[in-house]
């Protein structure tokens, strides 16, 4: 939901903040020649958003400078380095100043003391820098020489008022404890933004999640947005804000099988999500790697997630029904990414993907299986990946199949991720009991966009790849146009 | 009985000592000022063999604050042949100086 107004119009000036995603939700950026506030936990990302914040503005030579409490500037270097950023290297061009401020744990006092040396030095130091942007990490290390709260309240004071006179476009840091209480209620009066960095674990799994809390003078959205933090900083993933710019269904493309190709009135579509569902051992795998392998006859390249097994494992064992995917993935018409879904939360599993799409750019991305996703930690977490993953592609004319594990021939499991009219194509493979054996039978569940045969068909797997039994010419005649399915007969 | 100086004689025994005093300070600013009083006043009476005393305005020497990394002000930074310690405030409790110089206040 985004609160106050979309477009006003006459919004206040903005700086971006350099982190992706983050200054779609702010409508614009941080604000220009302000205070923000960003408060986090220890790991939460809060030194990483304030050297990103600085980055952004070496890149737009605007100088920064940053004062940090937490840790010394050899560290924030070495952090810095560990997500690929040499700050040295800025520093050395006169673009970054790191300001070593941790204060000295020995020390008397006699007598009031204030922040004013601490304002002056700023000034200067930014005025002979030309500095526009400033960090302080952590503020509360700032405040730790102060003896009582009101004295920290009225420094505090005096050093916001400053900083908001200033022309310096500020992010100050603040720790949250344990329990996320706020250590400086006060300054969230004091600032013009304040943003949360939230981390916690849930189902087994750490999950981190950024809130805008306030923004004086602009609209924002207002949800909680996962974010990770990673090679190249943080990167937020806003699913509510994803402006829908799917790409039109396009021409047909190859199933893999061309017996599927005419059921499905021509084969699937391109830029199309299609879903391949059913219990274990119909097949599901053999169908996606069909897929795989036609296409990279066709010259596409195909990007494989496999949540279930290894690249090696996943080759060895489609080479009995007559795929080899050797030579896809000697040429480099197919990729594969395998993770177990545990392994990680739900956005950085989707970060790896995106990050691998944007590298490779595939044509085609298949997802076997999305049943496993709900390991990533919750449902949630599952379908918020799902449907990131999807939008994604259709936002590019990539064309993606994903395959489901359901149960016991339930089909309600079709449709139990809720994502439903982001799929195109249904493919529903499923046992059937006929006299005293179990057959196999496919049924082209939906295909929007095409006429498509409504009827079950049996099949096998053989070394052949999957055969579809017999199409009598009777079916042409029993060509249902595409819609005929509606929603309600897949969920019950 | 020769009994062992104090107070006042005390200062002068360590006299010879090495005694450097550096207050930073940003010119104008009410702590500040009364920190240079205190200082001044501190000197007069309690070290009469003086001391180096410096002053440093921040506002117009940052190079030298970011060296000592000063950010409260007023800070004084007391180096003696044993230690250097760092003082924040404006002085007001004269015994906090010096004890750091190895001075046991004087006694009435």
């Amino acid at each position: 939901m985004a609160i106050g107004t979309e477009s006003q119009s006459q919004t206040i000036p903005k700086i971006s903040s350099g982190i992706v995603g983050l200054d779609q939700v702010l409508q614009g950026g941080l604000p220009k020649g302000r205070v923000t506030q960003v408060s986090g936990g220890p790991g939460s990302g809060k030194t990483i958003f304030g050297l990103e914040f600085l980055l952004q503005g070496a890149r737009e030579e605007e100088p920064g400078l940053m004062l940090t409490f937490e840790e010394d500037a050899v560290n924030v270097r070495r952090n810095a380095l560990s997500v690929g950023w040499d700050l040295a290297e800025l520093e050395k061009e006169g673009k970054l100043f790191i300001l070593d401020a941790a204060p000295d744990p020995d020390f008397l006092t006699s007598g009031n003391f204030d922040l004013k040396g601490l304002i002056a030095l700023l000034g200067s130091q930014a005025r002979s820098m030309g500095a526009r942007r400033l960090v302080i990490d952590a503020v509360d290390g700032l405040l730790r020489v102060f003896t009582s709260k009101r004295e920290e309240i009225l420094q505090l004071q005096g050093l916001l008022q400053w900083l908001s006179a200033s022309d310096l476009s500020v992010v100050l840091t603040t720790k949250t404890s344990e329990n996320h209480d706020l250590q400086y209620e006060f300054l969230d009066f004091l600032c013009d933004c304040v943003i949360r960095l939230d981390q916690r674990v849930r189902g087994q799994v750490m999950t981190r999640r950024l809130r805008v809390v306030k923004y004086r003078g602009s609209g924002f959205g207002g949800n909680e947005y996962p974010y990770t933090i990673g090679e190249g900083g943080i990167s937020l993933l806003p699913v509510t804000m994803l402006a829908l710019n799917h790409a039109p269904l396009g021409e047909y493309i190859s199933s893999g099988s061309k017996a599927l190709d005419s059921l499905l009135g021509g084969g699937f579509r391109k830029a199309s999500c299609v879903l391949i569902t059913g219990v274990t051992g119909t097949g599901k795998t053999t169908l996606a790697c069909a897929f795989v392998e036609e296409a990279a006859r066709r010259g596409e390249r195909s990007l494989y997630i496999d949540f279930e097994e290894s690249e090696a494992a996943l080759v060895s064992s489609m080479l009995s029904p007559g795929i080899d995917l050797r030579h896809a993935l000697q040429e480099g018409n197919m990729r594969t990414l395998t993770a177990m879904p545990e392994a990680m939360g739900a956005e950085e599993h989707l970060v790896q993907a995106l990050k691998e799409i944007r590298d490779s750019s595939p044509q085609n991305v298949v997802v076997d299986a999305i049943s496993a996703t709900n390991r990533m930690g919750n449902d949630q977490a599952a379908f918020e990946y799902l449907v990131r993953l999807v939008n994604f592609c259709k936002e590019r004319s990539i064309t993606v199949v994903l395959t489901n594990q359901a149960s016991m021939n339930d089909l309600a499991d079709v449709t139990g991720l809720g994502f439903s009219s982001l799929v195109d194509a249904i493919v529903l493979l499923q046992y059937a009991k006929a006299e005293s054996e179990m057959k196999r039978t496919l049924v082209v569940w939906k295909s929007r966009g095409s006429a498509h045969s409504g009827r079950f068909h049996e099949y096998r797997i053989t070394g052949e790849g999957i055969v579809i039994e017999s199409l009598p010419s009777a079916v042409h005649q029993n060509r249902v146009p595409g819609g005929a399915f509606n929603q309600e007969s897949l969920g019950q | 009985m020769i009994q062992h100086p104090v107070g006042r004689q005390a200062g002068e025994a360590r006299a010879d000592r090495t005694c450097r005093l550096c207050l930073f300070v940003v010119g104008g600013e009410p702590n500040s000022m009364i920190a240079q009083a205190n200082l001044s006043a501190l000197c007069h009476e309690s070290l009469p063999n003086g001391c180096q005393v410096e002053v440093v305005d921040v506002s117009s020497n940052f190079e030298e604050a970011l060296k000592n990394r000063v950010l409260v002000t007023p800070t004084l930074i007391v180096e003696t042949d044993a230690t250097a310690v760092r003082i924040l405030g404006n002085l007001a409790d004269r015994s906090v100086v010096l004890a750091a110089l190895g001075i046991r206040a004087a006694e009435a």
